[in-house]
């Protein structure tokens, strides 16, 4: 019988997927500031309405129940606001995102996204599978991950080249990813620019692309690869949707 | 010993797709040969599956080139 290729044990150790959740890990991802979360989230749908048009297409593509990962393009620190607006209710109290380390040392920027959302941080410049195993713990508790796959944000408001990453939190963790894009964060709040302008923001939610054929060939090929062809799938339907 | 340098650079050449003879043992695996931390990771993965070397989390990040691979595949074996 031939030997198999699958290398995919090494990242699921790293990922901790077969390890068991801290009891406390939900618990964490909140803080007091939550108390302000509907009243912010309020303030937010209004400011989305007033300054930006904000629309939302294909919102029928969520799955009907967590875990999944949303994936979208990133051009500003406007895109996970915007598209966390526009999610039902009922999920964004479901919905978990990461942040940089750096703000739990600016602790008003720190209480802000704790107010805003489930939150967890990550050292992003050294440790990028802490995230990863964090993200995945969040899915296990099933939740929903915001992710942006390209890693910054883009120079120019183009697409870049996705990391791997994505692929591999959801192969291993076997849950759907709904592509987004999201149209008009460039123009708002691009790079280097700190006072957003007025511009129509629009979020378009793809289909969900489910893991399963995509574990099935991992039997028997080296995981990274695999893990690539579901990025690159990822990308290019965020791609079309950019079209739409 | 000298089998282990060969056996590797032959694993870390078809993981990151750069022929053997452009392998320099004290390159760095990220600055020179463009390999990002993700594919990094394959390389470890597949050492973990071909070898049962099992590179610990923290040493990770400590890992540049394919001399500091081989020195803990060496002390593994050892």
């Amino acid at each position: 019988m031939a030997k198999s290729k699958d290398t995919s044990a090494y990242w699921r150790k790293l990922l901790r997927l077969d390890e068991e959740l801290p009891k406390d890990f939900t618990k964490n991802l909140d803080s007091f500031w939550k108390v302000f979360r509907k009243p912010l989230h309020r303030a937010f749908e209004r400011l989305g309405q007033r300054d930006y048009a904000l629309t939302a297409v294909g919102l029928e593509n969520l799955p009907g129940k967590p875990p999944f990962i949303i994936a979208s393009n990133h051009a500003s620190s406007m895109d996970f606001p915007a598209i966390f607006i526009c999610l039902p209710e009922k999920y964004r109290r479901e919905v978990v995102v990461m942040y940089t380390g750096f703000f739990d040392k600016l602790l008003p920027a720190k209480w802000a996204i704790k107010a805003f959302v489930s939150s967890f941080s990550v050292d992003l410049d050294g440790n990028f599978w802490e995230a990863l195993a964090k993200s995945a713990k969040v899915l296990k508790c099933k939740k929903i991950i915001y992710i942006a796959p390209e890693g910054k944000r883009s120079y120019d408001g183009k697409l870049l080249p996705f990391k791997v990453g994505a692929g591999a939190l959801a192969v291993e963790a076997d849950v759907p990813v709904v592509p987004v894009y999201i149209k008009g964060t460039f123009e708002t709040l691009p790079r280097g620019k700190f006072i957003p302008k007025k511009h129509p923001i629009r979020v378009v939610f793809g289909k969900p692309i489910y893991p399963d054929s995509f574990i099935e060939k991992k039997k028997n090929a080296a995981a990274y690869g695999i893990y690539k062809e579901f990025t690159e799938k990822l990308r290019e339907e965020i791609n079309r949707l950019s079209l739409i | 010993m000298e089998n282990i340098e060969k056996e590797i650079k032959a694993l870390v050449s078809k993981v990151v797709k750069i022929p053997e003879d452009k392998i320099d043992l004290d390159a760095d695996l990220f600055k020179d040969l463009g390999v990002d931390s993700l594919l990094g990771v394959e390389i470890f993965a597949a050492l973990d599956k071909k070898y049962h070397i099992d590179i610990p989390e923290q040493k990770l990040i400590r890992i540049k080139t394919l001399n500091d691979i081989i020195a803990i595949a060496e002390e593994q074996i050892k």
